[in-house]
């Protein structure tokens, strides 16, 4: 390539040769989120094109399904999307029910979207912990990981473990919630009320996060849609789809909470809509909690699982957008295919078309406000 | 949420079966893969299905059979499962002129079954190193690397 | 205080101060055990339990592992937190070759330490770093909370401190 050159503002004839460099970021990158290695070719600053390379977490999950049963492979699920295990499990669940023709309890329902929104907000908190973090400001890395050691106390309380739950089970919940466990959670509700308020104190208004974040990475409607994108990265592109409003599953449909989206698409954008899906989910926990009713926490289920023939493809809105199970059943008590939807996969694609052009500074933005997990990439 | 019925589809694409399912939609399941693309350019035109949510495989006896599943982006509730079965030989067209996420898709197709897209701009694999042999999600797929697990599960 | 207790030296106390008089080794070891710095590598599920011990309420820095260095020539310890898979492998043994000695690794997670829940059926895991480079503690739990990632930190300053000058046995058998 040749560049010009100036001198006192004035073009001269002679010209500059310079090169193409290849920047390899990852797979061990304090920024990635996982082991995601990102082949650059820069031109100075600039991104001339950018290569993902993902693959180094690849566990095969999808052919361990077809070799273990479908209680089996229940706990292996929430080690894909481990921010937002309960998730993972529940469109696992979902997928088998609807195999099997199983109506869950409306108690199982309600503490599936109890836990299923603490968990969203916990993901979340590492969101911006770690986008805040990427773009160099530690302490909201400090703020958010205290709020969530008080949400992993209580799944210590009720499942038994911080991170990997293995709460959700075909046909319902696995236990039900202890004594004491309304009363910390409605303690913690009422404290989380003005921590989002905080967060904005902290990070919104910067004027260098700001200037970082807004028109920075700009995904519109029409690319989003070409791509599959769903989630926030969607919301924040204009487009209302929120699976818990459009396709209610299980029991979003009692609560009342609204959809927020941003239309301009940018870093800027992403980032406010998963602030305000915070305070919505505040809010659909206590609907929760204050509506619970009373009843059985599983259906029954036969000990062998043995759906009939046939497929089922179930999804639910994680935090990082549409996650789905197509399972297909031979009649076995093992899964013919299980294929799982994951919405990272379809988030990252779009990631070559927007780096381009973009300053190397720039990169870790727009990472960090796409919100993608990689072992859920590779399974 | 079947907005789409099947004598529209019937209508449209008379060689192709539809019915319902529990799976996503309505179920189009096509004769031979070489109308995949015609068909989806079709309905990502005429009936406004745009957005592929997924897109993946299986092996099943008479071969693979492709699954696409698709969404209608302009209410986000239309929904309708594309299905065709091809040989164990058989080349699929690409569908990455049409959309974005399919590039991808169709790698991790190819690296977990060894299905072979024309025309794809840069068909290796996705989730494997490069030197790997074999295609995992294969039924016959041999590899000692994958541990059984001892004592019978049934 | 405890701490002059536990040291196997003699205080010499005169006008002023003090004088601590012990071997050099434990010196050399008191210094690098309180000072790991840890290199960021998280692969899967542990590396939040791992920024869990970072962060606020567990806070490692509090037993010296001050900063995360994101460069392997700068740090002094690698915490393999998650599952190792084919792919990684090699990276995993040219980072382990790229840190500076003395270099010391924790294998934290049922997945780092053998497989974990990937033992069977996986045809993507390598059945536990070990098989790579060589560990120092094993930490088993899935994942292991940020309590046992701490005890694992505190064992290997035990195990450090019982390292001799010169060279460093990597097998010793601790007591």
């Amino acid at each position: 390539m040749t560049d010009k050159l100036f001198f006192n503002n004035q073009e001269i004839d002679e010209t500059l040769d310079t090169d193409a460099i290849v920047l390899n970021m990852g797979p061990q990158h304090p920024s990635t989120h996982g082991a995601l290695r990102l082949i650059l070719k820069l031109d100075g600053e600039k991104i001339v094109s950018a290569t993902p390379d993902f693959g180094y977490v690849h566990r095969g999950f999808e052919k361990m399904a077809e070799n273990m049963t479908y209680l089996q492979f229940l706990y292996l699920t929430d080690r894909m999307d481990y921010l937002s295990a309960i998730f993972n499990e529940w469109s696992y669940c979902m997928a088998c029910e609807t195999l099997a023709g199983i109506e869950v309890p409306r108690r199982a329902d309600y503490l599936r979207v109890i836990t299923g929104e603490m968990c969203r907000l916990s993901s979340h908190l590492v969101w911006l912990g770690s986008m805040g973090m990427d773009l160099g400001a530690f302490t909201p890395l400090t703020y958010t990981f205290r709020e969530r050691e008080m949400i992993l106390e209580l799944f210590d309380l009720l499942c038994g473990q911080r991170m990997t739950f293995n709460y959700v089970r075909i046909g319902g919940v696995s236990r039900d919630i202890p004594s004491g466990f309304a009363k910390q959670l409605e303690s913690f509700l009422d404290y989380f009320e003005k921590i989002p308020d905080m967060y904005d104190q902290l990070l919104s208004d910067n004027a260098i996060f700001l200037a970082r974040t807004k028109n920075i990475g700009i995904i519109d409607a029409a690319l989003a849609h070409s791509h599959a994108m769903t989630g926030p990265n969607l919301r924040g592109a204009g487009v209302a789809l929120d699976l818990r409003k459009t396709d209610p599953y299980s029991a979003y449909a009692e609560f009342d909470f609204n959809v927020y989206v941003q239309s301009e698409g940018d870093a800027l954008a992403r980032y406010r809509v998963r602030v305000e899906e915070m305070r919505q989910s505040t809010a659909i926990i206590r609907q929760a909690l204050a509506g619970l009713p009373e009843g059985e926490i599983s259906a029954k289920v036969s000990r062998v699982f043995r759906p009939p023939a046939g497929e089922a493809y179930a999804r639910v809105e994680s935090s990082r957008g549409i996650q789905g199970f197509y399972l297909v059943s031979d009649g076995s008590s093992k899964p013919q295919r299980c294929r799982i939807r994951v919405p990272s996969f379809a988030n990252l694609s779009v990631l070559p078309k927007i780096l381009q052009g973009v300053q190397v500074a720039d990169v870790v933005a727009i990472m960090g406000s796409i919100d993608f997990i990689v072992p859920e990439i590779d399974r | 949420m079947k907005s789409v019925r099947c004598e529209q589809l019937k209508a449209v694409f008379p060689e192709c079966a539809c019915s319902a399912s529990g799976g996503f939609g309505l179920v189009l399941t096509l004769r031979t893969v070489k109308e995949l693309t015609g068909v989806c350019a079709t309905l990502h035109s005429g009936f406004g299905l745009d957005v592929m949510e997924d897109y993946t495989a299986r092996d099943c006896l008479e071969g693979f059979e492709l699954v696409l599943h698709m969404v209608r982006s302009l209410d986000n509730q239309t929904h309708l499962t594309v299905k065709v079965v091809l040989g164990r030989e058989e080349q699929v067209p690409t569908l990455s002129g049409l959309f974005g996420c399919a590039q991808w898709y169709e790698r991790e197709i190819f690296d977990m079954f060894g299905i072979v897209f024309s025309g794809h701009p840069d068909l290796r694999r996705i989730l494997l190193p490069e030197d790997w042999q074999g295609h995992p999600l294969r039924k016959d797929y041999q590899d000692e690397k994958l541990l059984k697990r001892p004592g019978n599960l049934s | 205080m405890a701490v002059i207790e536990k040291i196997t030296g003699t205080v010499e106390k005169f006008p002023g101060g003090g004088v601590l008089l012990s071997s050099a080794e434990f010196f050399i070891n008191w210094g690098r055990k309180n000072s790991l710095w840890p290199l960021t590598f998280g692969l899967s599920c542990c590396a939040i339990e791992m920024f869990s011990t970072g962060a606020s309420r567990f806070d490692w820095a509090r037993f010296g592992n001050e900063v995360l260095r994101a460069s392997p020539r700068q740090a002094d310890m690698m915490v393999v937190a998650g599952t190792v898979c084919w792919k990684m492998a090699p990276r995993i043994k040219r980072l382990y070759e790229q840190l500076a000695e003395p270099r010391y690794v924790i294998a934290m997670g049922a997945c780092a330490v053998s497989g974990g829940p990937f033992y069977y059926e996986s045809y993507g895991t390598v059945r536990g770093v070990d098989k790579l480079i060589p560990v120092d503690v094993y930490l088993p739990g899935c994942p292991p909370k940020p309590e046992a990632l701490l005890h694992a930190i505190l064992e290997l300053e035990k195990k450090i401190s019982k390292e001799r000058l010169p060279g460093r046995k990597i097998q010793e058998r601790t007591k």
